[in-house]
């Protein structure tokens, strides 16, 4: 398992490295816990957020990602652990951290009967400082709906009303909490680019996502959760390489068991999801001419073959015994 | 304070662009008028069947009955006692007066009977203080006093009051009290969309959000009042008396109180579902029991208690007299009293039981 401790150093250049060191964490957490009940929803979390990076917190629904969030965003009270957002006290330091910081709540959450300009201009009262709405509205392609009532918008532009709305003090630090749940492909990838934006702008980014492929491609560094716990902490691109020198056989085939696949070459471990099968291969190449060597004598047909790079979602199995999904 | 203006804005915004809000804010007690005044207001006063006996005819008798039959509230039906006591009995008199024959007879004590059955309280809110009017202004004719006093002049609230002039300020309660007690379902909807943790986000003050939408419903309310006593006034010549700054500081209270109400709900119900059973389990009994269509006195004796502590009842009472000549129930401190009670004890109660989610 990955910690904060072993961690391999971050390959960017040395003098970045003291530039950011300089600087206080934007989050510091710290044992973190969080009861409902009986139940411990977050377990003893800790984890940092550098300034100006994305940083992502990776896990299935029910895991805690959005406990942790609304703690940090001073919506709920920790149980436990110390918590500090932009070097203040989230218990004591409220109202200094929220005037500077950006939410983007699960569901939208906003006055249905207002239109989208009006929304803008009223929270744009909150707070001391804020950017022009006519600026957010042009930024987030919503010109064409800034006259209609919020009701009016699709589920895509609502979406993204909200992650604007959570741009309209013009924060340091923005929290967005699966914001790409229910959107189409497209849009999906048109919100990482305005993320990405954020981005180049120096604004932190803290974003929960249950999408292996949005925290992939999207975050500098992730944090997998999986039942309250941090099991993995690294850049997506670290993670994958420390927990795996194997790459991904992937095929369907039927009448196919996972003994007989598991004693192929170079195969360090068969997982089948029904006939859908995934060996994980320190040696493609051999595994391959096995493989198909085995298929000949079996006479079983092999469809979709395909063979891809280990990803988060590979992690994830290695590291909880469960699939993503699960 | 400018935060505070635009959240207020926001509110009354979303309120007045929500169609079934509007209607039933402003439509449907504007249609109760509408409906109750047609049906009940064109036929002017109402009107009280009273039986009158005059056992032995004479100048000063036929007189008195004479001026009774110009009481534009009563329908005399003259008959024998037997008779007019049997009707009375079987509800179709609603008094039955006997002039004695000692009227006629100079120097002589003259005692006039008058029969009601009292468990018709119309009889003796109503018919009875009319009755003593007239005979004591015929009682001063007879002694000689030179004025000549008719009925006319010496008329009393109650016979001129119509009843569209007694629902119009009653709509007007009932109106107030729904539009308070509905804050619950709008106070639970925005707790279910999460758009109260989105606010709480923000650096926004929570006793701001409050006080925001506390405005929104006093500024619906008054005008709810102006929509109202306009139609009233315009459609039914409701004839409206103008303290307006006792209207107003009621219609104020009355909504204050009402709010506070719903706001409690609002904490109890876990749903927007749920809530709205609610607030019918409280608005219901008060529209039947508060005296809002009919008076207080006319339902039946054992609920009049209830009727005593229910906020519409004092509400409504303090409308009415603010608005248009009417017998008050209570005097105007009692009605006031009464409603800071119970906005005094809702309120304590929500800031309680209130939940941000």
């Amino acid at each position: 398992m990955l910690t904060r401790t072993d961690q391999p150093l971050d390959p960017t250049p040395a003098f970045k490295d003291a530039a950011r060191s300089a600087e206080l964490p934007v989050v510091e957490v710290e044992g973190l816990v969080k009861c409902y009940g009986n139940v411990s929803a977050v377990d003893g979390i800790a984890f940092d957020v550098r300034r100006g990076e994305i940083f992502g917190l990776l896990g299935p629904n029910g895991a805690g990602k959005t406990t942790t969030v609304e703690i940090l965003e001073g919506l709920r009270d920790a149980d436990g652990g110390a918590v500090r957002v932009l070097g203040l006290d989230v218990r004591r330091d409220r109202e200094a951290i929220k005037q500077r910081i950006g939410v983007q709540l699960q569901t939208p959450s906003l006055f249905p009967r207002l239109k989208v300009l009006e929304l803008l201009r009223l929270f744009a009262r909150f707070y001391r400082r804020s950017l022009p709405p006519e600026r957010l509205i042009a930024d987030f392609g919503l010109e064409e709906s800034a006259g209609k009532l919020v009701k009016q918008l699709s589920g895509g532009q609502q979406q993204r009303l909200s992650v604007a709305l959570a741009l309209i003090n013009d924060p340091e630090l923005v929290f967005l909490d699966e914001p790409t749940n229910g959107l189409d492909p497209q849009a999906r990838i048109n919100l990482w680019s305005v993320v990405r934006a954020l981005q180049a702008r120096g604004v932190t980014v803290l974003v929960t996502t249950h999408y292996l492929e949005e925290a992939e491609r999207l975050c500098d560094r992730v944090a997998i959760i999986e039942r309250g716990r941090i099991v993995a902490l690294g850049s997506p691109r670290e993670l994958i390489r420390e927990t795996f020198d194997e790459s991904a056989v992937l095929f369907h085939a039927e009448g196919a068991s996972s003994t007989e696949l598991a004693a192929l070459p170079a195969v360090s471990a068969a997982h089948a999801d029904e006939a859908d099968w995934t060996l994980y291969s320190t040696d493609v190449p051999a595994t391959m001419a096995g493989l198909l060597a085995w298929a000949g004598r079996r006479k079983l047909q092999i469809e979709g073959l395909s063979v891809r790079g280990a990803t988060l979602e590979d992690v994830f199995l290695k590291l909880t015994g469960r699939r993503f999904r699960d | 304070m400018a935060t505070f203006i635009d959240l207020t804005r926001a509110y009354l915004r979303s309120f007045l662009r929500e169609p079934s809000a509007v209607v039933f804010s402003f439509a449907i007690p504007v249609l109760f008028i509408a409906v109750f005044g047609l049906i009940f207001g064109n036929q002017g006063t109402p009107h009280y069947d009273l039986g009158v006996v005059v056992p032995q005819s004479g100048p000063n008798a036929e007189q008195l009955a004479q001026q009774l039959q110009q009481v534009s509230i009563f329908k005399i039906h003259r008959g024998a006692q037997p008779d007019e006591l049997k009707k009375l009995s079987h509800g179709d008199r609603t008094a039955v007066v006997v002039v004695p024959a000692a009227v006629d007879q100079a120097g002589q004590a003259a005692n006039v009977a008058v029969y009601t059955d009292p468990s018709n309280s119309a009889s003796r809110s109503v018919v009875l203080p009319v009755l003593r009017q007239v005979v004591d202004g015929f009682d001063r004719q007879l002694a000689g006093t030179p004025a000549r006093v008719t009925l006319e002049t010496r008329s009393t609230s109650v016979q001129n009051l119509r009843y569209i002039d007694y629902l119009v300020p009653s709509i007007l309660a009932m109106s107030l009290m729904q539009l308070g007690l509905y804050s619950a379902v709008t106070l639970v909807t925005q707790r279910e969309s999460k758009l109260l943790r989105r606010l709480g986000a923000t650096p926004l003050r929570r006793g701001t959000l409050v006080a925001s939408q506390v405005a929104q419903r006093v500024l619906i309310s008054v005008l709810q009042a102006v929509i109202l006593i306009g139609v009233g006034k315009l459609f039914f010549h409701v004839d409206f008396t103008r303290d307006l700054p006792m209207l107003l500081f009621f219609i104020v209270l009355g909504t204050l109180a009402f709010v506070a109400m719903g706001f409690v709900v609002g904490a109890v119900a876990s749903s927007a579902e749920s809530a709205m059973p609610l607030v019918q389990f409280i608005a219901l009994p008060m529209l039947f029991l508060s005296g809002i269509f009919f008076e207080i006195d006319a339902g039946p004796a054992f609920l009049q208690p209830v009727a005593r502590i229910m906020p519409l009842t004092y509400l409504g009472d303090a409308l009415r007299q603010s608005t248009v000549h009417v017998t008050a129930l209570n005097p105007l401190w009692v009605d006031a009293v009464v409603l800071a009670g119970w906005l005094a004890v809702s309120f304590a109660a929500s800031v309680r039981l209130f939940r941000w989610e």
